[in-house]
């Protein structure tokens, strides 16, 4: 009897103790979690910061810490074909690896990728906006086509924001997609093919008043524009975007989802394996996409981030949501080649897109002698077309831009325009070379006058431009006009974005203002070199 | 207090009688880890909880990486104890770039087939690209009207009286990429067959798809999900379909001539060669191998495979000559 006590005292003592160190158990009919251990390095797209909570429960099932990099497409797909992802990272995790596989040496630098999850990108509308088009098929509407879009965005019955193709995976799918769908031959994209579809294309791009680098940022600069009054009509954007916008309460007006009857593009999110990725690491990243794509955790995915499922499974049924219920969501093809891809990206910044005005207000005081003015000088050449790398090439200046060159010391200096033409506009970028070499750096540090004076460029030609500001300094403001004499005339001022670059002893604080006031973004290049960087990273918001 | 004393003493050792056995009977019955790299197909066969029972009763469990079987030859192949590709030739390719440490041994074999559904199939027939088999009443696709039809640059909404799908896409099978993917490679050796070598005719049913996927799992698994909005028409293992496939509406045509893909495992250390022997001789695992639709020694011809004829199937190319038709293809389609 007492020996009858005591094994079972044993065996609450030990059931209780394999109780407090209970892992999470996997769901209802699924195998057990696999385990790995440690980190798991993932080079990923920005847009996947959304799925955090999930890779935390994720570590908690299989030990695996995922700790997501962001990155844009381009620097991404760079980073690697040339091999320096695997020298950093055991994984990438990107919206597509469609551009990233056009690449010969893609071959060799990837290996294993699993899909995670889809979404197509779609054109997000203001309800009532969809209505007025005839466009909300809940309302009675019929879906268009991506040419229907076009030709009303031409004739500006709506208005909406995009990323940069070249910066950011959702605007290169949509400029990949509304292509496709108008140059209509069912098959895949070719470089000659751009010539001719580009009048409808321009069209297209004449409705997009908002642009940015990631879309992170476009989320952020389309809900403060609704909230200061001037709202815009809409996204182009992934499906998971606009639903989720839509579920945040942050909106003033539902966004109706517009999906275009002949087709889109679609995400389908692989988290890939870099070639060379150690044993643990391969280890560690089935563990976790064994987690990922667990039913259980499809579903989560879906509720949590509003991306579809890209696990066929009969419990996994769309929520009501996603549209639309009867199919008819065909897939448009992706480019097959590298050069049409390549020519679609440059097209859309030399002939496709609003061309832009980009004034950079350049601080030329005495303190950046020396070393900060050869960094800017190559920063800005780099722009000319002086960087041949793949980032570098898709952020030279376009064809049809106004670059406005402001300097200023202790007051502001002497504006030289720049304006590029359509083709040809080798020599003028060669103007731009030889111009950047002539600067020189004296003086004080007026930026506010020269920021002030900038906006006074701003509506010259009253025409059409997507106009932003650069403004580069170097530390404090010593001449001039203060920060509070700059807030208390912003009302006044047009609304254009100030992007402002922190370098050398640049006030932190006053810089994260007037980006904030103005609607822009601060930059960081305080590290050594960093220059160049953030002024090919601003370009995917000019 | 004395009886207090012992009582404690004796959950101690209880416990750590418990937890050693618990440790010794884990170790005993932890089977020895094998590596491998194998074609993404057989991805749904060896995560089976039946096949790995199987496989650990032998004293195995697997660590396998999924990959294009064409890209397999290219990838560093030292930390694997085997490579499982799609194909014969494949594998050939494989033993060049790393030596075997046993001979390459084909454990089970699945024809290269089309998943689509039956309305897409009707309009297949109507446009008279299919039809169903005299012999057996499985439906084929007809390759050479295939080719002739994406000549003449047919979409699906050229096809008389197409009212249930009028989308503006070129006729094609969804495929990956040949220079990557066993399925796609003996896809084009059937384009190259029944065009009698017409590389531009093969190059241009690759090229009008754009940017594809790596894996015949992929596509497949993108048409599981998303039927024919993905694609009407996808290029399959014959397995693949009958393990997964199958759903209201769902069809399985054969191209017609088909070719027969020999799923084969190339050993490079004992444990591989033990693995191999295994998959080809244990009857747990033949049997396993052809409830997931492969057909096998024993089951020649899983439930619901069509019984293909001699006209119906050609021979795979061998890895030279198919070696050098994917050359030539890629530096088309690159």
């Amino acid at each position: 009897m007492r020996k009858l006590l005591v094994a079972s005292l044993a065996l609450v003592v030990v059931g209780s103790l394999a109780a407090c160190t209970d892992p999470p158990q996997a769901a209802k009919g699924e195998q057990p979690f696999v385990k790995g251990d440690g980190v798991l390095r993932v080079l990923a797209g920005s847009e996947l910061a959304d799925l955090q909570p999930i890779l935390d429960e994720a570590a908690a099932a299989t030990g695996v810490t995922v700790k997501l990099t962001p990155t844009g497409t381009l620097d991404g797909v760079e980073s690697v074909v040339q091999g320096g992802a695997a020298k950093q990272y055991d994984a990438t995790w990107f919206a597509s690896n469609r551009y990233l596989q056009l690449h010969p040496d893609a071959a060799s630098r990837t290996g294993t990728a699993t899909k995670i999850a889809t979404s197509p990108v779609v054109l997000g509308l203001r309800r009532s906006v969809a209505q007025k088009l005839g466009w909300s098929v809940q309302d009675g509407g019929t879906r268009p086509t991506w040419s229907e879009i076009a030709v009303a965005a031409g004739e500006r019955k709506f208005s909406y924001g995009m990323t940069n193709p070249a910066a950011s995976n959702s605007g290169f799918a949509a400029l990949v997609g509304v292509a496709a769908a108008i140059a209509g031959t069912g098959a895949a994209l070719t470089a000659d093919q751009i010539g001719p579809i580009t009048p409808r294309l321009r069209a297209f791009f004449a409705g997009q008043i908002l642009t940015a680098g990631s879309s992170g940022w476009l989320m952020d600069a389309y809900l403060r524009a609704g909230t200061e009054g001037r709202p815009v009509d809409g996204l182009v954007n992934y499906e998971s975007v606009i639903l989720s916008l839509n579920a945040s309460g942050k909106l003033t007006e539902p966004l109706t989802v517009v999906y275009p009857a002949d087709g889109v593009v679609t995400a389908d999110y692989p988290l890939t394996l870099l070639s060379g990725a150690s044993e643990q690491a391969r280890t560690n990243y089935a563990a976790v996409t064994d987690y990922l794509r667990r039913p259980s955790v499809q579903r989560q995915i879906m509720q949590r981030t509003w991306r579809r499922p890209a696990v066929p499974d009969p419990s996994l049924t769309l929520d009501a949501a996603f549209g639309p219920k009867s199919g008819n969501l065909p897939e448009l093809p992706f480019p097959g080649k590298l050069d049409a891809a390549d020519a679609l990206i440059g097209a859309f910044g030399d002939s496709l897109r609003r061309p832009a005005r980009t004034i950079y207000v350049l601080d030329l005081s005495g303190s950046m002698k020396g070393e900060r003015l050869a960094g800017l000088k190559t920063a800005l050449t780099g722009l000319t077309g002086a960087d041949t790398s793949l980032s570098g090439q898709f952020s030279r200046f376009n064809g049809r831009e106004q670059v406005i060159l402001l300097p200023f010391s202790t007051r502001p200096g002497t504006p030289t325009t720049f304006d590029l033409p359509e083709a040809g506009f080798e020599p003028t970028l060669a103007q731009i070379r030889t111009h950047v070499q002539q600067l020189k750096a004296d003086g004080d540090t007026a930026i506010y006058d020269a920021l002030l004076a900038a906006y006074g460029m701003v509506g010259a030609g009253g025409d059409d431009r997507v106009t932003s500001i650069v403004l580069l300094t170097d530390g404090a403001r010593t001449a001039g006009a203060d920060l509070a004499a700059f807030r208390a005339k912003v009302p006044q001022l047009p609304r254009v974005p100030v992007f402002t670059v922190l370098f050398g002893e640049s006030n932190t604080g006053e810089m994260t203002e007037v980006s904030n006031l103005t609607g822009g973004r601060t930059f960081d290049a305080r590290a050594t070199g960093a220059l160049a960087g953030a002024f090919k990273e601003i370009r995917g918001y000019q | 207090m004395r009886r207090t004393g012992w009582l404690i003493v004796l959950v101690v050792l209880l416990v750590v009688a418990g937890a050693s056995i618990g440790h010794l009977l884990g170790r005993d019955a932890d089977p020895r880890e094998v590596t491998g790299v194998i074609g993404s197909e057989k991805a749904g066969f060896f995560a089976d909880p039946e096949v790995k029972a199987a496989l650990a009763e032998h004293g195995l469990r697997l660590r396998l990486d999924p990959a294009g079987s064409r890209r397999m030859a290219g990838m560093p192949l030292d930390s694997y104890d085997f490579a499982f590709p799609g194909s014969a030739p494949a594998a050939a390719e494989i033993a060049r770039h790393r030596r075997p440490a046993a001979p390459a041994v084909t454990v089970f074999s699945s024809p290269l087939a089309v998943a689509s559904t039956s309305p897409i199939v009707d309009l297949l027939q109507s446009a008279g690209l299919a039809r169903r088999a005299a012999a057996g009443g499985h439906w084929t696709l007809d390759v050479k009207a295939l080719v002739e039809a994406n000549q003449r640059q047919l979409r699906w909404d050229q096809i008389p009286g197409n009212a249930t799908f009028q989308v503006k896409q070129a006729v094609l099978v969804a495929t990956t990429r040949p220079a990557d993917s066993n399925s796609a490679a003996l896809y084009a050796a059937i384009l190259n067959q029944v065009t009698g070598g017409n590389l531009n005719a093969v190059t241009k049913l690759f090229a009008d798809q754009g940017a594809v996927d790596t894996t015949t799992e992929e596509p497949f698994e993108s048409w599981l999900s998303r039927t024919t909005d993905f694609a009407p028409l996808v290029l399959v293992y014959e397995a693949q379909f009958l393990d997964r496939g199958k759903g209201e509406n769902h069809v399985l045509l054969y191209p017609q001539p088909t070719i027969v893909s020999e799923h084969t495992v190339v050993p490079f250390t004992a444990a591989g060669a033990e693995l191999a022997k295994l998959l080809q001789t244990d009857p747990q695992l033949q049997r396993l191998a052809a409830a997931h639709g492969f057909r096998t020694a024993g089951a020649p011809l899983a439930p619901g495979a069509a019984a293909l004829g001699g006209p119906d199937v050609i021979p795979s190319p061998d890895e030279p000559t198919l070696q050098a038709l994917l050359d030539a293809l890629e530096e088309r389609l690159a």
